[in-house]
């Protein structure tokens, strides 16, 4: 009798890795993954507010990085081969303003992408901890 | 012997001067105008170059290498101080050396040493525009010409040297020249390069 009700539940449950897309997907996959990173650094490379610290980088490779760890941290199958938040960032002296100038980017393409608010809050709150690595604490 | 010792100092001073020749190189651009940044070297025919300063800096300065145009002796020690203090990933594909290194800020660096002689195109992975040459020579009688187009390569010993310049955008190789210093030769020479400015390269779309 007790078997009964934990019945569909169980099915749900080997249902699970078959039908559950993960945030990977739902951005869009390699392909919106790689817009999303290509587009949110271009406009933070451009933006007065943001640009200062990209000046003269290799925005190709940056990009292609970038693509990798959203990629990682959305669950889908790459690994990210760059550098620490921290050793990547060191000595750029990354304001707080810059941070979410880069993240309000970050939004305003998601938007762009129609990506749903759920799948939006759940990416950003991914990159967040890397906040303290990134921006350079005031001495 | 009082008259005796004249002629033998004047033959012991002449062979003192022949010890020891500075030489000096003018470089001109093909208008005829002085052509800084030229590495001008001479390289012995008759002996084997002695070793000279084994050490080299090559910095990073606002996201550029500082000099350009480098010229060290074979089995120098390069550094590179990062004065940037952010993170540079300096590589070089060519084959005297090929090197990947990576610079931290706040991390000093093992100096890189360039064991064979050649050229070598540095670059930066996370800077793409960044780029330094060096030619590693095997001799330690080199210079770089100054604003004037002039060079410097110090007191040779007497004896045959070839006489060659060089610079990363050179259109061609200036031939080399056979010099023979000793007393009475000469020890000022001249060299006409032409330069092609490399086209523009980098990403300027910050």
């Amino acid at each position: 009798m007790r078997l009964i009700p934990a019945l569909p539940s169980l099915i749900a449950i080997l249902a699970l890795p078959v039908s559950a897309d993960t945030l990977y997907d739902r951005l869009g996959g390699e392909a919106g993954v790689a817009a999303i990173a290509a587009d949110t650094l271009d406009k933070t490379a451009s933006d007065p507010q943001t640009r200062r610290s990209f000046a003269k980088v290799n925005m190709k490779r940056l990009k292609t990085l970038v693509a990798e760890q959203l990629c990682q941290l959305s669950g889908g199958p790459c690994r990210y081969s760059g550098e620490s938040m921290k050793q990547s960032h060191a000595g750029l002296h990354i304001t707080e303003a810059e941070f979410y100038g880069m993240v309000g980017h970050l939004r305003a393409v998601l938007d762009t992408h129609q990506v749903a608010q759920a799948d939006k809050n759940a990416l950003l709150a991914l990159l967040a901890p890397m906040k303290r690595d990134v921006v350079e604490a005031k001495p | 012997m009082r008259h005796a010792s004249l002629p033998r100092l004047l033959l012991a001073l002449s062979s003192i001067c022949a010890l020891a020749v500075p030489v000096e190189v003018q470089l001109l651009d093909a208008a005829g105008k002085p052509l800084g940044e030229v590495v001008v070297y001479a390289e012995p025919l008759s002996a084997k170059a002695p070793k000279g300063k084994l050490s080299h800096i090559i910095d990073q300065v606002d996201k550029e290498f500082v000099p350009l145009v480098n010229v060290v002796q074979v089995g120098t020690a390069v550094s590179f101080p990062n004065k940037d203090n952010i993170r540079h990933n300096i590589y070089s594909f060519s084959p005297p050396k090929p090197f990947d290194l990576k610079l931290y800020s706040g991390t000093p660096s093992s100096p890189v040493v360039f064991d064979k002689p050649g050229q070598v195109v540095l670059g930066c992975n996370i800077h793409d525009w960044m780029v330094s040459y060096l030619l590693i020579v095997d001799t330690p009688w080199f210079d770089k010409t100054d604003a004037r187009g002039m060079a410097k390569l110090g007191e040779l010993p007497a004896g045959e040297y070839e006489l060659k310049v060089w610079h990363p955008h050179q259109a061609s190789a200036a031939p080399a020249q056979k010099i023979k210093l000793g007393s009475g030769a000469a020890s000022a020479f001249a060299f006409r390069l032409k330069l092609t400015p490399p086209p523009a390269s980098g990403n300027h779309n910050y």
